[in-house]
């Protein structure tokens, strides 16, 4: 897992953070520009559930491979069930839920490249 | 068609925080418990319990019918006692739980939240019966 993607899942998820962070404190709900950079992040979650996990069938190193499975088949539903769970909610409340959310993919993918450089 | 009132405002964040730890505590007790659960019984079939408590809790606070509002809050309470006596267990002996769990001490690996959730889920389920009598269902 390159380390190059690691940090820009992590720029997208802490960026999608602070966007609703900001919607948070405006008391907004979500808005197109955040629900399509959401749905940039989630592309990448996709593509490194894939890239990783043929990555870590060939790899030589010595990583933890049950918990990494288990980050990597986990994080990509957090944004979908999160915008799901926020979108029936109009109030700051479910945009709350979306920081909640980007702030735990964020986490994820930190924990995925500790995992994967064996920290 | 009104939704029940424990998933409603606060409520969509608070099961929110439930929904993540429930998956958290499940992913780390499954893969303790697939991997090395002869090293630390008792810790790792603590951990076990921890996501079963997380995981009915939130599903309890989703659907927040009658019955579901009083399994919430008994899932909450044990919550509240399991994070406090684990706790307070690993603060006076460490070696007790050789390997961590989401509630070894006070839930510090987590930034005391598992501390904190509790008091304010049975606070909300409290809060929303005072409003809406025994919820919706």
């Amino acid at each position: 897992m390159a380390d190059w993607v690691a940090y820009a899942l992590m720029a997208g998820a802490l960026a999608g953070a602070a966007w609703s962070g900001v919607l948070l404190v405006l008391g907004r709900p979500m808005n197109d520009p955040l629900f399509w950079l959401l749905a940039v992040v989630e592309l990448g979650l996709v593509v490194e559930l894939i890239a990783g996990s043929i990555a870590l069938a060939l790899t030589e190193r010595e990583v933890d491979g049950v918990t990494f499975i288990g980050y990597l088949a986990t994080v990509w539903l957090v944004l979908p069930f999160g915008v799901a769970w926020a979108a029936s909610e109009k109030t700051r409340w479910g945009t709350g839920v979306l920081v909640l959310a980007c702030i735990t993919v964020t986490v994820m993918v930190l924990r995925l490249h500790q995992l994967w450089n064996g920290l | 068609m009104t939704e029940p009132a424990t998933r409603q405002g606060p409520g969509r964040l608070l099961v929110a925080v439930y929904a993540v730890f429930a998956l958290s505590a499940s992913a780390r007790s499954g893969v303790q418990i697939a991997t090395e659960f002869s090293e630390a019984r008792v810790a790792y079939a603590l951990s076990g319990v921890a996501a079963a408590v997380y995981l009915v809790a939130t599903v309890a606070l989703v659907r927040g019918g009658a019955v579901a509002r009083r399994v919430a809050a008994i899932a909450i309470a044990v919550e509240l006692v399991g994070v406090l006596v684990v706790g307070t267990l690993t603060v006076v002996d460490g070696d007790l739980f050789p390997d961590e769990t989401v509630w070894s001490g006070y839930g510090s690996g987590y930034g005391y939240v598992p501390l904190v959730l509790p008091i304010l889920g049975l606070a909300w389920v409290w809060h929303t019966r005072t409003r809406e009598g025994d919820g919706t269902g």
